[in-house]
């Protein structure tokens, strides 16, 4: 099996960042609404954090639909269905984005309308990531989930997440220091 | 950027700059729709928009009903004009077989150009000797529900191959069809060997019990001696039943998969391909199939065998897709090709060199720069100006401006890191491309052609399209005859 990184993880205190405005917290459990109403609910947020991972819009819609077919196969037996389909859906940006070429390719792409410059290079450095760190930052800092959300998403330990946030801010304050 | 003291907390500038982000998104493609049935509609408009702009070859079949077998044909170029020379297409007449397949006749297999993404994605399966490229080599399969009314599958043009009819009335149809090749940019002076790449498409449309479901899979047009291309998922609406599909290597002409729990299937390839099929066992864990278990998968066995029954090849494996990004626990590497890296650098000289080799260089310098180095400055006109072929190559630059989802041909530099002389009127370029905003890594090691045409160097019409095809658009076909 292979490790998650040579250095020790750094576990960073901080506090959580909540919910984002942009974000609509969802339920936990399940709710009655059924796949449908569940899936009016929570796809436009999950298409929103897809697209800041992967950097394509079009792509994250695709990828989220593809999490959402294999959610509904298994929608009688899921018990968190936000949790599991938060993370089904990072596996799918994560399974998009193994091909480097191609990762590197699609950056920037949500940069371009943005006027403020900072932002234009945050978003250009966030693009250039690894994949895990890029997912990790986009769960924390965009849809505000705390480190032991973040983590079931991303299918790792919480102390995982904070070595891997860690890492991300350092290199996007680098990149805007520059 | 220096910061002051007074910034704010860069985590507090990321969220900011996260939300123009998607306002900025949103500004042009709209909020993510929220209902099933406008979204499936959308679905398939993004999947028209990129199919459309790939020109007839996606649409312009005509079936002809030839005996038990159909006659396909369609537009047998690829869709940036050049002549596409199928290696060896599945084209199999096969006489009347008992094992409930039966073979299409004289289909033309119709050439398309996968999108940057939909080759990408992937939910399963596995692939053995998976090449790292750093291309699109990895789809290993994709489950295509249909009884979604939200869920719209992708327009993937193909030709029947053959289908397989089980004893319990489950119909396997398998179609297929081949890429462009140049949405590879492969370097006009390399031939990758055959499985460094896929060469195509395969659909396999599952009808069972008045359900079909559709899994996509990639088609290569030759296997390499003792391997074996292996593509597997549980399929149906409770993941109740394997679907395989199987390309062996030469000499191959049955396949078994043993799947998890001892079941089993065989089948004598047609077409190259072997498509096994077996219930999923009750209480045996498949693994893998949850999209959110990243756990080690069952485990499958696949075996080609020989006319006299002797092994040829065989892969034991999880069925599930691998990861190589290195990035997260994955129960096996990839074995990776050595032949099927990249070139990094440029072919030797040719014999014949141009009568001043450092005048022609500066020529080919001068043509390159002025068509692609000076961003912003060049228009589409003089881009064109030095096309060997400009045909459709007006509507390639217009596309990829319009997406300027990839590559940004008004914003980013080519940078030629070298020439080569392969002819007197033939040169090849290497180049970098200089991603046009800051913070962005440049995209060495790419590889373009010109050609000497009436004294003057021109960049190839396919050069061009390849850049086109980076920046997410598609040149026009060339008319067909």
């Amino acid at each position: 099996m292979a490790a998650t990184g040579p250095e020790r993880p750094l576990r960073i205190d901080r506090a959580d960042p909540g919910p984002r405005a942009t974000v609509t917290p969802l339920p936990r459990v399940r709710e009655d609404g059924g796949f449908d109403a569940f899936y009016r609910a929570s796809l436009p947020d999950l298409v929103r954090v897809a697209t800041l991972v992967v950097g394509s819009r079009a792509t994250a819609e695709d990828l989220v639909q593809d999490a959402f077919v294999r959610v509904h196969a298994r929608w009688d037996g899921i018990d968190d269905p936000t949790a599991y389909t938060r993370r089904a859906v990072v596996n799918a940006c994560r399974s998009h984005l193994r091909r480097r070429v191609l990762e590197h390719r699609h950056r920037a792409s949500l940069a371009t309308g943005v006027a403020e410059l900072e932002a234009r290079e945050l978003l250009d450095a966030l693009a250039a990531l690894p994949v895990r760190q890029r997912a990790a930052v986009v769960l924390r800092f965009y849809a505000g989930l705390s480190e032991r959300d973040t983590a079931e998403a991303l299918g790792c330990a919480p102390g995982t997440v904070g070595s891997l946030v860690h890492r991300a801010l350092a290199t996007l304050r680098q990149a805007i220091e520059r | 950027m220096p910061v002051s003291d007074d910034a704010p907390p860069l985590e507090d500038r990321l969220r900011s700059a996260m939300d123009a982000g998607v306002e900025a998104v949103e500004a042009t493609a709209g909020v993510p729709v929220a209902d099933p049935a406008d979204l499936g509609r959308r679905r398939v408009a993004h999947h028209r928009r990129r199919v459309a702009g790939r020109g007839a070859a996606a649409v312009l079949l005509v079936a002809v009903g030839v005996g038990a077998g159909v006659v396909l044909t369609g537009d047998p170029g690829g869709d940036d004009g050049e002549e596409v020379a199928a290696r060896e297409d599945p084209t199999t007449t096969a006489p009347a077989r008992t094992d409930g397949v039966v073979i299409a006749a004289g289909q033309e297999l119709p050439v398309v150009a996968p999108s940057l993404d939909r080759p990408l994605q992937g939910s399963g399966g596995l692939l053995r000797g998976e090449t790292d490229t750093g291309l699109m080599a990895s789809l290993p399969i994709r489950i295509r529900p249909l009884d979604r009314p939200w869920y719209a599958p992708p327009i993937l043009p193909t030709v029947p191959l053959f289908t397989r009819t089980l004893d319990d009335g489950t119909t396997i149809a398998v179609a297929g069809n081949r890429y462009d090749p140049a949405i590879y940019e492969l370097p006009a002076f390399w031939e990758p060997p055959a499985q460094c790449f896929p060469t195509g498409d395969l659909v396999v449309s599952i009808d069972r019990d008045g359900t079909r479901w559709d899994a996509v899979s990639n088609r290569y047009d030759a296997v390499v001696a003792g391997d074996l291309r292996v593509a597997a998922a549980p399929i149906g609406p409770a993941e109740d039943r394997w679907l395989a599909v199987v390309q062996g290597p030469p000499g191959t002409a049955t396949i078994r998969v043993t799947f998890p729990g001892g079941v089993s299937d065989e089948m004598a390839l047609a077409d190259g391909v072997a498509v096994l099929t077996a219930p999923v066992v009750d209480g045996v864990e498949i693994g893998g199939s949850d999209p959110i278990d990243d756990a080690p998968a069952a485990e499958l066995t696949a075996v080609a065998l020989d006319a006299e029954g002797a092994e040829v090849a065989r892969y034991v494996g999880p069925w599930t897709l691998v990861d190589d990004t290195g990035e997260v626990d994955v129960p096996e590497a990839p074995v990776r090709r050595a032949d099927c890296a990249w070139p990094t650098t440029l072919p030797a000289p040719g014999p014949e060199q141009p009568a001043d080799p450092a005048a022609a260089e500066a020529a080919v310098r001068a043509v390159w720069d002025g068509a692609f180095g000076r961003p912003g400055v060049t228009t589409d006109a003089q881009k064109l100006a030095v096309v060997d072929d400009p045909r459709g190559v007006a509507e390639g630059l217009a596309d990829a401006a319009r997406f300027r989802d990839v590559l940004d041909l008004t914003d980013d530099i080519t940078r030629i890191d070298g020439v080569v002389f392969t002819s007197a009127t033939e040169a090849h370029v290497q180049y970098t491309i200089d991603p046009g905003f800051e913070q962005g890594r440049p995209i060495p090691g790419m590889f373009g052609e010109l050609v000497l045409v009436d004294g003057e160097w021109k960049v190839t019409r396919l050069t061009v399209c390849r850049l086109v095809i980076l920046g997410n658009g598609r040149c026009a076909p060339l008319p067909t005859g």
